[in-house]
């Protein structure tokens, strides 16, 4: 869908509303600038003493404010509303986007991209939407009435006004083109200034221990002077503003005032003139003078929202682009459950096509297999995790389950077979007992708290604060050790049929290793287990050992076998004992 | 460095004077111009100069006079006064919008180096602080301090220059005058000023706190968007997708809903105002028409001109109050960073040393250390005694102070008691550049900085080759993957080193660790995510090839520490049992049950 479509899809449901808003403001703008109109015709009534035509036409002011008050409120409330409505769909639809796409997207892109995506730039949109509103549309509409109101009063005048129009436009746009581009510099300049000191202060240790202050200052000054610069240009821009209003103002109040004093008194001598030039008398003069003090606001204010708008369109590009990103492919239609046997066949995969990892690999595992996979740093291990849970698909061959192959079955049918602890715990922003309960959301807070005596998380939990009530967050509150200790408890929670741990204890120390090992024999009597460790303790009794390197599996049988094949895990194993 | 925010404003003690002075001439000019404009009118009307009935009106009349005849001609004398009204009226126009943009321009460069300064002193301050005092901040505070509070002060300066004196100036300016032409509409006036000024603070005030409240939702979606990116696997895994829509759909709803009710305040500011003005300038109209001569009709039209103008000043000042408050608020919180007195300071007197192989090169002694004033001790009593040459092993689990005894190496912080010493001296008069750079540290979190292999490991030694570079990443094991990209050690490194794995970022930090050719290399659970075989080379190559290293090795695995000369085993910042991996299996029940549950059960 392309942005203009897209924009349109979330505007028209909206059409009543936004025809209620344009009357509101035609009535506001109406009664505003019609007051001026209004209030010289009642002076002249006071120069001719005409009493009754005078409190007549001060009541229709006094009524049309009144009107035009009321429908101002009317009108910036609903801006309001309408505009949160519109941002809440666009909102949700781009967070439901981040849960509908393959993890292969998420990973292509960068985290703070995508949160700039769902916060920032929204916020760019809503700015415009609501400055597009409001702003223009009441700009645009006061520029027009205001010539019209103008014309009805003399158009002489009107017509002097019109002439020095330009001189307006000209200084805005002016001022509000350059004032983007030198805000659109400052802006670039400061966020790579504010990334420079979230590198560096976060690790201000490795910078002290490395004696590298001085240069990381040297640079942090060096940027500094630049955002200095810019920032001085763009200041000086957007301070031209005002003062040039006001001059352009001064400009048209003195000639309004000396065309409308010599219209009153030097030709009013002459009475053809007079008929001809329309008749201009004090009153006239006084709504004239008061229409050129307001003409020039509405042109400034029109100018400064282009650039709003402008950056509003771009977020909103941005925005679309990645709505139009592919939803995740899932075209599995059976169900699995019970799974009894799992079978790699012939499979071959790699992330970059051009670097070949894992191929033509084939093994069988069975229901209550313990499976271990071992192998050096970046060997590809955690790579057949991404397989066997669908996270990617093989480029060739299939996993069976029963015999079913693995990109028929939903993902969802198939996941749910699965629990899994991760080398990189998730914990969210949240209660403990939130956290632990995420795998299971029906759970009662008793088997939660039973969950984690199991993985030993309880031991911990009780000297927090709050006890399982505490709020953790992603970064703060708990060490790695303590968080993955969560994540354990999380799958004795969901205790599924098939137990996956990806380096599940490597922060946990040895003590609390050993007694989580043992509860997880426990809970896995009779189930199929994969498990990676460094620590080859762990994995010893495992049914079948993958050694894998460099995507390869260069060995495989259990621990007594591949010992006596003195081969890689020879090597692997016996290095502890060196 | 400056140490509070003021230090910056006396480095520019002309432009907080200058500036506001000539903002000063623009606005008496405005003032006046609505004047001069109903003096010429009131000179038409009445045709001399003294029978202009109000005096200030009159002197300006008599001063337009004093131009002399422009154009000729009896008839012609209304032309004639617009003609020099009109001029005088451009002329102060363009004297006042010149006056102006020299005060906008001193205002935009001296807000922007008073900025720069702030924004530097933060910067060098806050890179020289503790954990400790890091934390005591709180780091994500630090942050917004250094990067939105130095902008707001920065603004407070711009607007202070510009405005402080111009908004104030006029609104009571156009009262004065008000009260001059008519005393009724001065009184008016000043009924209104403060309506007007109570309206929008009240307004302003209420709205603002509801956006910290807005903003404060605005950052439960961050958190909970940043959460779903990080956790897309397990969200999957758990099939939760659609629970978290539906939870992410309710935090959008409440923060729709205080939007709106900020909305529906802020729509309140325009209507309520422009009926105050609508209704004032009414009243003027009708307190015109009692009088009801052409005298009072050209008053009226000075009025409304004079009305207008202080509509738009009362909103302006409004808002440089506010900006005014913010900045202030911001430059307390500057000053809350920029006063830290640093708890780990440079002596004057500090001494550098070389010392041999064999003599002692560090020693603890009784040291304690507790981050909180009277709080736990976080390392209770720690002493032992390391030689050159040696390698000390530190073993222990979670939170047992590992970390912490490496912090007080490197004097990231001091302890609170007890001494360290370093080559005989109290650590504390050791030259603190020359301790750094003798010591290299490969830290538990592996920080790598954007830039590239190469920038990152310069860091640590800027005279490195390029034979140098690609020597310690062998050493370290990292050449191995190094070697592989195309463009081998200038690989681009991301932020946070994101594009490389676990166990390849340790590997790069130990490389850097080990460029600068320490007298001691500490690996700071900096194996942990290595395999056992790279971990073991890694160590084999530092043993090998620097002769002579003092090796300082913390870790979770006894074999990566059990060949050291004295190993520490550490529970809850005690120190349970100091010796050899001998020693301590036979004394240390502690170790022992490590090392069985690691080790010995594998070897049966």
């Amino acid at each position: 869908m392309n942005a203009k479509k897209r924009f349109l899809s979330y505007i028209l449901p909206h059409k009543k509303f936004i025809v209620l808003i344009s009357l509101m403001v035609l009535i506001y703008v109406a009664a505003q600038i019609s007051q001026p109109f209004l209030i010289g015709k009642a002076l002249n009534q006071i120069l001719i003493s005409e009493e009754n035509k005078f409190f007549i036409l001060i009541g229709v002011c006094a009524g049309l404010l009144l009107f035009g008050i009321i429908a101002d409120f009317i009108f910036e409330y609903f801006v309001g509303i309408l505009t949160q409505k519109i941002i809440k769909q666009i909102r949700d639809d781009v967070y439901q986007k981040i849960n509908s796409v393959s993890i292969e997207t998420i990973h292509n892109k960068k985290h703070g991209d995508l949160l700039q995506l769902e916060i920032g730039d929204i916020e760019n949109v809503m700015n415009g939407l609501f400055s597009v509103f409001k702003t223009l549309i009441e700009g645009l509409l006061a520029i027009v009435i205001t010539i019209i109101m103008m014309f009805l009063v003399n158009w002489i005048l009107a017509l002097l006004v019109i002439i020095l129009t330009p001189l307006s436009i000209i200084v805005s746009r002016f001022i509000a083109k350059s004032n983007h581009k030198y805000f659109k510099k400052q802006s670039e300049l400061q966020s790579e200034l504010n990334a420079l000191s979230l590198e560096t202060l976060s690790s201000n240790e490795v910078i002290q221990s490395l004696n590298f202050e001085d240069n990381a200052i040297a640079s942090f000054g060096l940027q500094n002077e630049n955002l200095r610069k810019e920032a001085k240009k763009a200041q000086f821009a957007a301070s031209w503003v005002n003062p040039s209003t006001r001059l352009v103002n001064n400009t048209i109040y003195a000639f309004i005032g000396i065309a409308g004093i010599i219209m009153i008194y030097s030709l009013a001598v002459n009475e053809t003139v007079t008929s001809l030039m329309a008749a201009v008398d004090l009153g006239i003069l006084s709504s004239f003078l008061s229409y050129t003090t307001q003409y020039t606001k509405p042109f400034n204010e029109v100018s400064g929202v282009l650039s709003e708008y402008e950056t509003a369109k771009y977020s909103f590009i941005r925005i679309n682009n990645f709505l139009n990103e592919n939803d995740d492919i899932d075209e599995g239609k059976n169900d699995v459950s019970e799974i009894n046997t799992i079978e790699f066949k012939d499979m071959s995969f790699s992330y970059d096509k051009d670097k070949k990892l894992i191929e033509h690999f084939n093994q069988v595992i069975h229901k209550g297999n313990k499976v271990a996979i071992v192998g050096p740093t970046g060997a590809g291990k955690s790579t057949l995790i991404n397989l066997l849970m669908r996270f990617y698909d093989p480029d060739e061959g299939e996993i069976l389950f029963n015999g079913i192959s693995g990109v028929t079955i939903s993902k969802e049918n198939l996941r749910k077979n699965f629990g899994m602890v991760l080398q990189e715990t998730w914990i969210f922003n949240g209660t403990i007992l939130d956290n632990v309960r995420y795998a299971k959301p029906e759970a009662s807070d008793e088997e939660v708290i039973e969950a984690c005596k199991k993985s030993h998380a309880d031991t911990f939990i009780q000297t927090l604060p709050y006890g399982y009530k505490t709020v953790v967050s992603a970064k703060e509150g708990l060490s790695e050790g303590e968080r993955q200790m969560l994540a354990i408890a999380r799958v004795m929670l969901l205790n599924p049929d098939i137990v996956i741990l990806d380096e599940a204890t490597s922060n946990v120390d040895t003590h609390t290793e050993k007694l989580i090992s043992d509860a997880f024999d426990k809970m896995l009597l009779g189930k199929t287990s994969i498990v990676i460790a460094h620590r080859l303790s762990t994995i010893r009794n495992a049914d079948i050992i993958l050694v894998l390197s460099n995507g390869q599996i260069v060995e495989q049988g259990n621990h007594e076998s591949l010992m006596k094949k003195k081969g890689f895990y020879y090597s692997l194993y016996s290095s502890q004992f060196k | 460095m400056i140490n509070k925010v003021s230090d910056s404003y006396k480095h520019h003690p002309l432009a907080f004077i200058i500036g506001p002075f000539l903002k000063m001439i623009e606005a008496i000019f405005d003032l006046l111009i609505p004047l001069v404009m109903k003096s010429v009118i009131d000179l038409s009307s009445y045709g001399s100069a003294s029978l202009v009935p109000n005096v200030f009106s009159r002197k300006l009349a008599e001063f337009i006079l004093l131009f002399g005849v422009w154009v000729p001609g009896e008839e012609n004398f209304a032309l004639n006064n617009a003609l020099i009204g009109g001029v005088l009226i451009l002329l102060m126009g363009i004297v006042g919008f010149i006056s102006t943009m020299v005060t906008q321009y001193i205002a935009a460069r001296t807000a922007v180096l008073v900025g720069k300064e702030v924004r530097q002193s933060l910067y060098e301050k806050s890179l020289s602080l503790s954990r400790i005092e890091k934390e005591r901040i709180g780091e994500n505070r630090l942050l917004t301090i250094l990067n939105a509070d130095s902008y707001q002060v920065q603004t407070g300066v711009l607007i202070y220059i510009r405005l402080i004196v111009r908004a104030p100036f006029i609104i009571l300016g156009a009262l004065a005058f008000s009260f001059v032409l008519d005393i009724k509409t001065g009184f008016i006036f000043l009924a209104i000023i403060p309506l007007i000024l109570l309206i929008v603070f009240f307004i302003m005030n209420k709205s603002s706190k509801q956006y910290v409240k807005i903003q404060s939702e605005l950052d439960h979606l961050s958190t909970k968007t940043s959460d779903t990116i990080n956790g897309s696997k397990v969200i999957r895994a758990f099939n939760s997708s659609d629970s978290e829509n539906i939870s992410y759909e309710k935090l959008t709803s409440i923060y729709q809903q205080k939007a709106i009710r900020v909305s529906r305040l802020n729509a309140l500011i325009n209507p309520l105002t422009f009926a105050i003005v609508s209704i004032a300038t009414l009243v003027v109209v009708l307190l015109g028409f009692k009088s009801a001569t052409t005298e009072s009709v050209s008053t009226i039209i000075t009025e409304i001109a004079y009305l207008a103008q202080i509509f738009v000043t009362l909103v302006q000042l409004t808002n440089v109050i506010l900006i005014l408050t913010k900045a202030k608020v911001s430059s307390k919180r500057c000053n809350e960073v920029l006063s830290i007195k640093p708890s780990v300071t440079y002596d004057e007197n500090s001494v550098t040393k070389q010392i041999n192989n064999g003599e002692e090169i560090l020693s603890f002694e009784n040291v304690c250390l507790s981050y909180v004033n009277g709080g736990n001790n976080a390392l209770d009593n720690i002493s032992f005694r390391l030689n050159k040459g040696q390698s000390l092993g530190i073993i222990g689990g979670t939170g047992s102070g590992k970390s912490t005894i490496i912090s007080l190496i490197e004097r990231f912080f001091d302890s609170t008691s007890g001494i360290v010493r370093y080559k005989g001296e109290n650590i504390k008069h050791y030259n603190l550049k020359s301790l750094r750079s003798e010591i290299g540290l490969a830290s538990q979190k592996s920080v790598l900085f954007k830039g590239t292999i190469k920038s990152n490991l310069l860091m640590a030694n800027k005279l490195a080759s390029d034979e140098d570079i690609i020597d310690v990443l062998k050493d370290s094991e990292a050449y191995e993957f190094v070697s592989k990209y195309e463009d081998n050690i200038n690989h681009i490194v991301n932020e946070d080193g994101s594009n490389y794995s676990g166990g390849q970022r340790q590997r790069l930090s130990i490389a850097r660790a080990l460029i600068s050719h320490p007298e001691i290399i500490i690996l700071d659970d900096s194996l942990s995510a290595l395999d056992l075989l790279t971990d073991k080379k890694v160590r084999d190559n530092i043993s090998k090839k620097y002769k002579g290293i003092t090796k300082i090795i913390v870790s979770q695995r006894v074999a990566t520490i059990k060949d050291c000369d004295l190993i520490l085993v550490l529970s809850g910042g005690k120190l349970l049992m100091s010796g050899n991996h001998d020693s301590l299996m036979k004394s240390c029940p502690t170790y022992k049950e490590i090392f069985e549950t690691q080790i010995r059960k594998e070897n049966e």
